[in-house]
């Protein structure tokens, strides 16, 4: 008989206490697990959207990050792309939109000039692209489209005007297929918002230098102290509702933790009370006192192993469902990355030595013959 | 009857007990008096007493489960409380057996009698097994060995406890009153394999008990009266009952 056994079977003497601790312990991880996995997930694939474009720098009104009441000037546009080092520009005016008809509260509308690289960029499924001339001209998102069942040549509505569906794209960005396309002038009038835009994407000349994005970075700001360039991967790390996402997980994770340290502290108090004259007896014929301690650790790391387990899969799995949604297709596929597994194991193994511990010590320093008279 | 520190005694005698008093401090219990004894290697002692004398109080001293109030207990020549690691003491020197024998309850007997072996010198499992095997076989339980205690007889039960205080061969045995829960037929099981162990083994063996045939068969018998010990020409068989039980105590309420 091995040590490990010894404490797996003090586990099993207790089925159902043993398995509901496991399992609370394994929802607590399911969670982390999860909100971790789609708040990296949400990130990766706002970055991937600016890295497809081949985007480096991100440049904003100077107050604030995705901003979309606070525009910068469309006039920027020719100055920036004039700039040494600086590459395609891309400047567009951004607003979201509710559907209701449709149940759908959040529709990115994107406002591009006619000469946008973006409108050559996406594979028109049917009709045409926007061109210049066109007013109440507007192109879907496949998955926008396909959601409220429009087709070229359909109308459709928002802030209160008729728009003729004149082009149905596919991107590979879920943020694109999801959205609708006007033209700059149009979504200016509508938003009342004239000659400005809600920032630009930018690329270096000699693309992907690092040094070079740098030296760009600083010229572009130097242009207009109300104007902020960023580099792509800082500006999605600070993207509001991201941001908000992560502190939702971790906030989430520390409740999870303490709940867990508490059940594992509960159960594994309530276990070493009741063998009080059992843990007095091995004292009592010579085990050591850490080697009670090993046997209640022991006991409370085989449980959170399991939650672990348990736990990290659901959350996976349940990641994964998410992303098969197809209001979420494109947004979260695949499975959570292994550093978020990692983490929920982590946290499962760290709640269980932390519960573990006051039991471990009360156990190892109860009085063998103490222990002995209980009975 | 104070044995001077010397070499001779450390040979002769494997306890000697000087000067002893433990005072419990919540009662203000006085358990043992200024108790002085020694114990020869691979002697049989039995000490009985009646009830609240102080003598699961001697034998916890003796297997340095407490620490004198005052005085000192010497093991082997050296004092208890001048031994560092009294866990190793524990699991390799001493061998202990309780009237309720306190195996563990998930555990097989083979299981329960390899638990001390976690500590002592080191096995691996295969020897753990074979060992606790051994042993079994010695006790009589060699059918039984996969049987968790609550699947076996009380007599099984203590029969598995003796085994298991065998598990790191230790040349001293302390029972409390190993036969108090059996039937005398089991009982006596239990006193032929004392007997054994101390004719065959030489192992040393103090013995807590009320019945006369533990008393009978011990080489010598310790009387404690009070937590005093009780001067050994004088005789303590009125403690003891020929069948082996102990009777109901009868706290006679005198109407
Ligand atoms: N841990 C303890 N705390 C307080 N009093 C104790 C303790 N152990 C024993 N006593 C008291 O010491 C006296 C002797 O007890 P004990 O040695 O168990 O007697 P015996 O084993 O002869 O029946 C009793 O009065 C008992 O109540
Ligand atoms: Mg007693």
């Amino acid at each position: 008989m091995r040590f490990w056994g010894i404490a797996w079977k003090n586990l099993v003497r207790r089925p159902w206490r043993s398995s509901l601790t496991a399992l609370g312990l394994s929802l607590a991880v399911a969670a982390v697990v999860a909100l971790i996995g789609v708040s990296q997930r949400l990130e990766q694939s706002f970055l991937q959207l600016y890295n497809q474009r081949g985007a480096d720098l991100v440049v904003q009104h100077s107050g604030g990050m995705m901003q979309l009441n606070s525009g910068i000037s469309e006039n920027l546009h020719e100055r920036i792309g004039t700039l040494p080092g600086a590459g395609q520009v891309i400047g567009g005016l951004m607003d979201i939109v509710a559907l209701e008809r449709f149940d759908l509260f959040a529709v990115i509308v994107n406002g591009w000039r006619a000469d946008c690289p973006v409108l050559d960029q996406v594979t028109i499924v049917e009709g045409r692209r926007l061109r210049a001339g066109d007013r109440s001209q507007v192109m879907l998102g496949k998955v926008l489209a396909g959601n409220i069942g429009k087709h070229v040549g359909d109308t459709i509505e928002f802030y209160a005007e008729q728009f003729e569906v004149v082009g149905i794209f596919d991107s590979f960005s879920i943020y694109e297929t999801g959205a609708m396309f006007i033209l700059l002038g149009e979504l200016q009038r509508l938003m009342d918002r004239p000659g400005k835009v809600t920032g630009y994407v930018v690329q270096a000349a000699p693309a992907g230098d690092a040094a070079a994005v740098e030296e760009l970075r600083v010229r572009i700001n130097g242009l207009d102290p109300n104007i902020r360039a960023v580099a792509v991967s800082e500006f999605v790390r600070n993207i509001s509702q991201i941001r908000l996402i992560r502190t939702a997980s971790w906030v989430t994770s520390v409740i999870a933790i303490v709940i867990g340290i508490v059940g594992v502290l509960n159960t594994m108090i309530t276990s070493v009370f009741e063998r009080a004259s059992e843990i007095g007896t091995l004292r009592a014929i010579g085990w050591h006192k850490w080697r009670v301690m090993s046997l209640v650790m022991a006991e409370a790391l085989l449980l959170s192993s399991l939650a672990a387990i348990v736990g990290a899969s659901m959350g996976a799995g349940s990641a994964r469902l998410l992303g098969c949604l197809p209001q979420l297709a494109g947004f979260l596929d695949g499975w959570p990355p292994g550093t978020v597994i990692a983490q929920g194991v982590l946290l499962a193994v760290v709640v269980g030595v932390l519960g573990a511990l006051y039991p471990a010590v009360w156990a190892a320093n109860l009085r063998p013959i103490q222990a002995l008279r209980r009975r | 009857m104070n044995n001077p520190p010397s070499p001779a005694n450390a040979e002769a005698y494997l306890l000697q007990v000087r000067q002893v008093s433990r005072v419990f401090s919540d009662g203000q219990v006085s358990a043992l008096v200024d108790v002085s004894l020694s114990i020869r290697r691979g002697e049989y002692a039995a000490i009985v007493g009646p009830s609240g004398s102080g003598k699961s109080t001697l034998l916890n001293l003796l297997g340095a489960l407490d620490r004198p109030t005052h005085g000192e207990v010497l093991f082997g020549g050296r004092s208890l409380s001048a031994i560092r690691d009294i866990d190793s003491l524990r699991a390799c020197q001493i061998g202990f057996v309780f009237q309720s024998f306190h195996l563990l309850p998930t555990l097989s007997a083979l299981e329960n009698v390899q638990i001390p072996m976690f500590e002592g010198p080191r096995r691996s499992p295969s020897e753990r097994i074979r060992k606790a095997q051994e042993l079994l076989t010695i006790v009589g339980l060699a059918r039984r060995m996969h049987h968790l205690p609550s699947q076996m007889s009380v007599g099984e039960r203590q029969r598995t406890a003796i085994a298991r205080a065998l598990a790191n061969d230790p040349p001293l045995i302390l029972a409390d009153e190993p036969t108090g829960n059996l039937d005398s037929h089991s009982g006596s099981a239990i006193l032929d394999l004392f007997d054994s162990l101390h004719r065959e083994r030489h192992v040393t063996l103090v013995v807590i008990t009320h019945s006369s045939d533990v008393a009978q068969r011990a080489e010598r018998i310790i009387t404690l009266h009070d937590g005093r010990l009780v001067p050994e020409n004088e005789s303590g068989r009125e403690f003891l009952h020929p069948q082996g039980h102990v009777p109901a105590v009868s706290n006679s309420t005198s109407p």
